[in-house]
C-alpha cells in the first residue's frame, strides 16, 4: 500500500530542496562535482510513494532549477518526467524491499540524465565532448548512488516499518 | 475518460517544453513578471543559507588544510619574490604613464569612465547541476543592471548577465564550458590576442589568433575590449603553454584570478550598447 502526500507538502518540500541545493548543499562539492539530489528524492518519492508523488515533486523542482540557475527552461523539465516514467514502470516489476533495486535505479537514473543531457546539448548545436561526460558521469554516478541509497534505506525505514531487505525470504 | 486526454495533454506539453527550450536558449531580455517576483521571494531565504553555507566553510576550511600549509608558504614566498620584481617594473611603467597622462591632457580626449555606474551585489545562490557555471546575484534591473552586464570581483572578471530579474540576476561564468572572452596579453612588450574559452574544471583554455603568438607561463591575460566585456580587466595567470601541431596553433592555459569556488561577493559592470 503507497502512502499519499498531498501537492502543497511536495510543493514545499521542492521549494526547499531548490533554496538548499541552490545555496548550503554547494558545501556537498566533492571534486567539483555535486550529486543530483533532486533526481535523487524524486526517484525516491516515485519508487516508494507513487508516480503522483514523483512527477508533482520532480516537475516542480525541474522546473525552478531551470527557471533560475541554467541557462535555458526545459532541459531538466522535459529529462526528469522521462526519468521518472521509466522509475514507475521497474518500480511495478521490482520487489520494493530489494537490496539492489534502489542502487539499479540511481546507477540508470544518472546515466539516462547524462544520456538526455548531452542529446539535448547536440540538438541545440551546443554538444558537449564524450569523454568529458564520462569522466564526470562517473563521479556523479558514484555519488548520486552512495548518497541516494542511504537517503532511500532511511525513507524505506521510516515508510515501510522495516529495514531494506528484512522482508526478502 | 481522463485516459483519452492523457496522450494529447502530454503531447502538448512537451511541445510548451521545447518552445520555452528555443526560447530561452541563449538568454532572454526580460523575464516574466511572475518569475521575477518569484525570484525576488527566493532572494532574502536564498541569501541567508548562502551566507551560513559561507561561514560554515570559512570555519572548515582550515582543517582541510592544514596539509599544505608547507606547500602554500613555499608559493606565497614565490609570489612575493615575483611580486617585488614587478613593483620594479610597475615603477617604470608609472614614470611612462605619467607622462603619457599629460600628452592627453594636451590633446584634450574625452574621459570615459565606465566605473562610475558599478553595482556592488552577493551570490545567492548556485548551479546546482554540474554542467552549466551559473549563480544568481542579488541586483537586478531595480539596481541598473542589464543583460550582457559584466561582473567582476576586486581581483578580475568573473562573467557574463545572462537573464535580469527586478531584484536579482543570472550570471555565465567565464569558466563555463560554453563562455568565451577575447583577451590580450597584459605585457607591453607583447601585443598578441586571441579568444578563452572555459572547461568542466574551473580552467580556461586560450587559443591566440596568430599562429606565431609567443607566450610564457606565469604571464597574465586581460580582456581586450572585443565583443562585449570591456578592456582591461584582469582573466588570469598563463599555468602552461600547449604546442598545437596538427592546427599549428598555440593553446594556453590559464588559472583564472577570480576563486569561483569561493565567490561571495562581486560587482556588476552595467552594459551600454556604445560603449
Amino acid at each position: 500500500m503507497e502512502r499519499k502526500i498531498k501537492t502543497w507538502l511536495l510543493l514545499i518540500i521542492a521549494v526547499s530542496v531548490f533554496i538548499l541545493n541552490t545555496t548550503l548543499f554547494q558545501l556537498l562539492r566533492v571534486s567539483d562535482t555535486l550529486p543530483n539530489i533532486g533526481l535523487i528524492i524524486a526517484v525516491i518519492l516515485t519508487y516508494l510513494f507513487g508516480f503522483r508523488e514523483g512527477m508533482v515533486f520532480g516537475v516542480i523542482y525541474a522546473l525552478l532549477i531551470d527557471l533560475y540557475v541554467s541557462k535555458f527552461i526545459g532541459m531538466n523539465l522535459l529529462i526528469y518526467p522521462l526519468i521518472l516514467v521509466g522509475v514507475y514502470y521497474f518500480s511495478k516489476k521490482f520487489y520494493k524491499g530489494s537490496v539492489i533495486a534502489p542502487i539499479i535505479i540511481l546507477i540508470a537514473m544518472t546515466i539516462c540524465y547524462y544520456f538526455g543531457y548531452f542529446i539535448l546539448m547536440f540538438l541545440l548545436q551546443s554538444t558537449i565532448q564524450i569523454k568529458d561526460i564520462y569522466e564526470k558521469l562517473l563521479i556523479e554516478g558514484v555519488y548520486n548512488t552512495v548518497l541516494g541509497y542511504v537517503l532511500f534505506y532511511i525513507v524505506f525505514w521510516r515508510v515501510q516499518g522495516h529495514r531494506l531487505g528484512e522482508h526478502n525470504d | 475518460m481522463l485516459d483519452r486526454f492523457k496522450k494529447p495533454l502530454i503531447i502538448i506539453s512537451l511541445i510548451i517544453v521545447v518552445i520555452l527550450m528555443l526560447v530561452s536558449f541563449g538568454g532572454r531580455d526580460r523575464v516574466s513578471f511572475i518569475e521575477s517576483k518569484l525570484g525576488g521571494f527566493f532572494a532574502p531565504i536564498q541569501r541567508f543559507f548562502s551566507g551560513v553555507g559561507a561561514k560554515i566553510e570559512t570555519s572548515v576550511e582550515p582543517l582541510f588544510n592544514v596539509f599544505n600549509y608547507k606547500r602554500l608558504n613555499e608559493n606565497l614566498s614565490n609570489e612575493n619574490q615575483r611580486l617585488k620584481e614587478e613593483i620594479i617594473q610597475l615603477i617604470m611603467s608609472k614614470k611612462e604613464l605619467t607622462e603619457l597622462s599629460e600628452l592627453k591632457a594636451a590633446l584634450r580626449f574625452v574621459e570615459t569612465d565606465r566605473q562610475s555606474s558599478v553595482v556592488s551585489c552577493n551570490v545567492i545562490a548556485k548551479d546546482s547541476g554540474n554542467w552549466f557555471n551559473v549563480f544568481v546575484i542579488d541586483a537586478g534591473r531595480a539596481q541598473g543592471v542589464t543583460k550582457n552586464s559584466t561582473v567582476i570581483t576586486g581581483k578580475g572578471l568573473v562573467g557574463l548577465v545572462h537573464e535580469v530579474g527586478a531584484h536579482w540576476s543570472k550570471v555565465v561564468a567565464i569558466i563555463d564550458q560554453k563562455s568565451s572572452v577575447a583577451f590580450e596579453m597584459l605585457q607591453t612588450d607583447n601585443d598578441y590576442d586571441g579568444m578563452v574559452t572555459g572547461t568542466k574544471y574551473f580552467e580556461l583554455y586560450g587559443d591566440f589568433y596568430d599562429p606565431n603568438a609567443t607566450a610564457s607561463v606565469g604571464e597574465y591575460i586581460v580582456t581586450s575590449g572585443l565583443g562585449i566585456y570591456p578592456k582591461g580587466i584582469m582573466i588570469g595567470r598563463i599555468d602552461e603553454v600547449i604546442e598545437d601541431h596538427d592546427l599549428l596553433l598555440k593553446k594556453v592555459k590559464i588559472n583564472p584570478v577570480v576563486n569561483f569556488r569561493k565567490l561571495n561577493k562581486v560587482m556588476v559592470i552595467p552594459y551600454k550598447e556604445n560603449r
